[in-house]
C-alpha cells in the first residue's frame, strides 16, 4: 500500500507543531509565540487502512513569498523545490480560529498551488470562549475545502482529522481568478461563515495596557526576571542538600564495599565526585526552566520582545533577535538556529555573534558553585537573598555585554539602517500544568542524559589523566603533580597566571570545552584525587575551593565564564549556520573578551582585597 | 597480579575506551565534519545552507 505525504502549513503560532505532536506522537517543542519551528520536522502514523502517513511539520509563514531562511523551507517544500523531498500529496493547512482574518489570507494563497488541501480549524475552544461563531459547513463551502475543527493542545478533534486524512484525497481546490484581491476574498468568507462578538479579548487588552506600558511594563519585566533568580537559589536549597547527601552516601558505600585501589579511586574520586558535583545543580536548572516554560506558554515573551525592541534597535539588533537570544538562556545552539526567523542577513549574523553571551543553563552549575563558595548566605534589605542577587547580576552582565558588543558591531559597519519590528502578539493563556510538568521532565531527562553521557565520559578520561603515570619512587609532593593532567595544568598555568587561575582551573578548562559544566566535575575530580593523596578527607567541592582560592580568582573565573566560548558544540553550530570566517571572529572576540575581563576584574579585586 | 587487580585494569580499560568513543562521536566528530554541499535552497535542513 502506497504512503501519503502530508505537509502542515500555516501562519506562525497557529498550533502546527502541537497538532504534529498529536498526530505522530512526537514531542517537538511548542510555545505560545511565533518562530518556534525553524526547520522541517518529520513524523509518521499508520491510518485505519494500514497506510503509512508521513507528516512534515514546516516553519510558520505569513506568505509563500519567503523573506527569511525558515520561511524558505516552507515555500520550497510546498513548491516541490526542496532537493530530496517529494512534493506533498496533501497540504494540511492549520489556522487559528481566533484570528481568521489574518490566517485565511495564507489559506487562499496556498490554495493557488493546486494541491489537495484540508483545513484544520485550530483553537476552536478559545474562539467559542470569545464568542466567535464559526459555521463549519459554510466555511467549507466558501473555501471549497474540507474543514476539521481541532484543539491541538488538548487532543480535541485529532481523531476526526485522522479519519479525514485516512479518507480519499479531496479534489484540489479551484484557484482564485487571476488578480483577485485576497483581502476582499477573506472579507467575503468571513461574512458568509463567521460571526464576531462586539468586543474581543477584553482581558488581553487590559493586561496589555499594563504589561506593554513603556515604564510599568519594563518595571514588571525586570521584577519577573529578578524573582526568577531569587527563586533559583532560595527554592532549590533543600533539594540540593538531599542530592548532596545521596552523593556522599554513594561515595561511602563504594569506599566500604570495594578494597582500596584503582577501581575504588575511579568510582569515588572520578565518577561519584565528578558526576555528583554536577547533578547537584539539577533542582536549580529545573526551577529556572519552570519559569521559562510558564512564560513561554503564557504569551508574555513576544510582549517582552516588543518592550525591549527600542533597546535592541539602539544596540544595533532588532526586536526579532529577542526570541533567539532568549532561547540562548537555555542553550546557545537552539538560540543560534532560531536566528533563521530574522530576515536581514546582517541582523542575523549580529544576533548569532552575541547569542553565546547569553547565560546558558550549562553555566549555572559553575556560577552556583562559585557563588555558594564565596558569597555568604545572607539577606539584603530584609528580603533579598544575596546569592540570588549576585546570580541575577551575572545574568545582567551577560545581557549588557551582548548589547555592548552589538553596539560596537553597529558602530563598525557602514550600513546603519534599522529595521522595524513587526510582531504578532498571541493571546494570553494560562500555562497548562501538564505541559509544564512534561517540559520539566524533558529538561530533567536532557540534563541527566548529559550527565550520564558526555560528562561521565570526560570525568573518566580526566581521572585516567590525573592518575597516570604514578609518581616515581621517592617523589616528593602530591601524586597528581606527576600525572599527565598535572603536567598539562602546570604547562598552561603561566598563560593564565595573569588572570589568577591556578593549575587545577587550567586543567578544568580543557574538558570544559566539550560542555561548560564539565569544568565543575573536572574540578571535583582533580581536588578529590589531590585530597586522597594528601590523606585529607574528601569533602564537598564548594568548601574546598573556598579554602584554597582567593576571592579575586573566583571573580576572575566568573568573568571568564561570562564571555569564553567554552563550548565546541556552539562553535560547530555557528559554523553550520554561517561560515568559517564568522566562526573564527566569534571564537577570537569571545576568548579575547574573556581574558581581558578576567584580567581587569582579577587586578581590581587584588588591589581591593 | 591478583585476580582483583586484573579485573580492575580490565574495568578501567573498558570504561576508558567507551568514554573515548563517546567523546569522539559527540564532541570531536561534529566539529570536524564538513557540511554537505549546499543545495541552494535557503533554509534546507539537509545541507550546509542552514542546518
Amino acid at each position: 500500500m502506497s504512503s501519503l505525504q502530508v505537509a502542515l502549513v500555516g501562519n506562525p503560532n497557529c498550533g502546527k507543531t502541537a497538532l504534529f505532536n498529536r498526530l505522530t506522537g512526537s514531542r517537538q517543542k511548542v510555545a505560545n509565540y511565533a518562530g518556534v519551528t525553524v526547520e522541517r520536522k518529520e513524523g509518521q502514523f499508520t491510518d485505519a487502512q494500514g497506510r503509512l502517513v508521513r507528516v512534515l511539520d514546516l516553519p510558520g509563514t505569513y506568505s509563500l513569498a519567503a523573506t527569511s531562511p525558515d520561511e524558505a523551507i516552507t515555500r520550497d517544500v510546498c513548491l516541490g523545490r526542496m532537493r530530496g523531498e517529494a512534493r506533498p500529496d496533501l497540504l494540511l493547512c492549520v489556522v487559528d480560529a481566533t484570528n481568521l482574518r489574518l490566517h485565511l489570507r495564507f489559506v487562499l494563497e496556498v490554495r493557488q498551488l493546486g494541491l489537495p488541501m484540508v483545513l484544520a480549524l485550530n483553537c476552536t475552544d478559545l474562539a467559542a470562549k470569545r464568542g466567535i461563531g464559526i459555521d463549519v459547513a459554510r466555511l467549507e463551502a466558501a473555501l471549497g475545502l474540507p474543514v476539521v475543527p481541532t484543539v491541538a493542545v488538548k487532543a480535541g478533534g485529532t481523531q476526526a482529522l485522522v479519519q479525514r486524512l485516512s479518507a480519499a484525497l479531496p479534489a484540489a481546490p479551484q484557484p482564485l481568478a487571476e488578480g483577485s484581491d485576497l483581502h476582499e476574498a477573506v472579507n467575503r468568507i468571513l461574512a458568509a461563515a463567521v460571526t464576531m462578538p462586539r468586543r474581543t479579548a477584553v482581558i488581553d487588552d487590559q493586561l496589555d495596557r499594563v504589561l506593554l506600558h513603556p515604564v510599568a511594563g519594563l518595571a514588571i519585566l525586570a521584577a519577573v526576571m529578578f524573582l526568577i533568580f531569587q527563586a533559583v537559589f532560595s527554592w532549590a536549597e533543600p533539594l540540593m542538600g538531599g542530592i548532596e547527601s545521596l552523593t556522599a552516601l554513594a561515595g561511602e558505600l563504594v569506599s566500604t564495599t570495594l578494597p582500596a585501589g584503582l577501581l575504588q579511586s575511579l568510582l569515588v574520586d572520578g565518577v561519584i565526585a565528578g558526576v555528583g558535583g554536577v547533578i547537584v545543580f539539577l533542582p536549580q536548572i529545573l526551577i529556572l526552566f519552570l519559569f521559562i516554560l510558564a512564560l513561554e506558554e503564557s504569551g508574555y515573551l513576544p510582549r517582552a520582545a516588543f518592550l525591549l525592541d527600542r533597546f535592541m534597535v539602539g544596540a544595533g539588533l532588532t526586536g526579532r533577535s529577542f526570541i533567539p537570544l532568549l532561547s540562548s538562556f537555555a542553550c546557545a545552539i537552539p538560540g543560534i538556529m532560531a536566528t533563521r526567523t530574522i530576515q536581514d542577513p546582517r541582523d542575523r549574523i549580529a544576533t548569532i555573534l552575541v547569542a553565546p553571551l547569553m547565560t546558558c543553563s550549562a553555566r549555572l552549575p559553575i556560577y552556583a558553585l562559585l557563588i555558594a563558595a564565596f558569597i555568604p548566605t545572607q539577606t539584603v534589605w530584609g528580603v533579598f537573598n544575596l546569592q540570588g542577587l549576585v546570580l541575577f547580576s551575572l545574568y545582567v552582565f551577560g545581557i549588557v555585554s551582548a548589547l555592548a558588543v552589538a553596539y560596537a558591531m553597529k558602530w563598525w559597519r557602514r550600513d546603519k539602517t534599522e529595521h522595524t519590528l513587526l510582531l504578532e502578539l498571541p493571546s494570553y493563556r494560562l500555562p497548562n500544568p501538564r505541559d509544564l510538568l512534561l517540559g520539566l521532565w524533558e529538561r530533567a531527562a536532557i540534563f541527566i542524559k548529559r550527565v550520564g553521557g558526555i560528562i561521565l565520559a570526560l570525568t573518566v578520561i580526566l581521572w585516567v589523566l590525573a592518575t597516570f603515570p604514578a609518581p616515581p619512587a621517592g617523589a616528593i609532593g602530591p601524586a597528581i603533580d606527576y600525572s599527565f593532567a598535572g603536567r598539562i595544568g602546570h604547562f598552561m598555568q603561566p598563560l593564565f597566571d595573569p588572570i589568577g587561575f591556578n593549575w587545577q582551573i587550567c586543567i578544568a578548562l580543557i574538558p570544559g570545552l566539550a560542555a561548560r559544566e564539565v569544568a565543575v566535575s573536572a574540578l571535583a575530580t582533580v581536588y578529590a584525587i589531590a585530597a586522597a593523596s594528601d590523606e585529607a578527607a574528601s569533602e564537598l567541592l564548594s568548601p574546598l575551593i573556598a579554602a584554597q582560592w582567593g576571592l579575586p580568582t573566583a571573580l576572575s573565573l566568573l568573568a571568564w565564564y561570562v564571555f569564553a566560548p567554552q563550548c565546541l558544540s556552539t562553535l560547530a553550530t555557528i559554523r553550520r549556520e554561517t561560515d568559517w570566517r564568522i566562526t573564527a571572529i566569534a571564537t577570537g572576540y569571545l576568548f579575547g573578551l574573556a581574558y581581558a575581563a578576567s584580567f581587569v576584574i582579577y587586578r581590581i579585586a587584588l588591589a581591593l582585597t | 597480579m591478583s585476580l582483583y587487580a586484573a579485573f580492575e585494569w580490565i574495568a578501567i580499560a573498558l570504561l576508558l575506551s567507551l568514554s573515548l568513543r563517546l567523546v569522539w562521536r559527540r564532541v570531536i566528530q561534529p566539529v570536524l565534519q564538513r557540511p554537505k554541499a549546499a543545495c541552494g535552497s535557503g533554509g534546507c535542513n539537509r545541507c550546509a545552507s542552514s542546518k
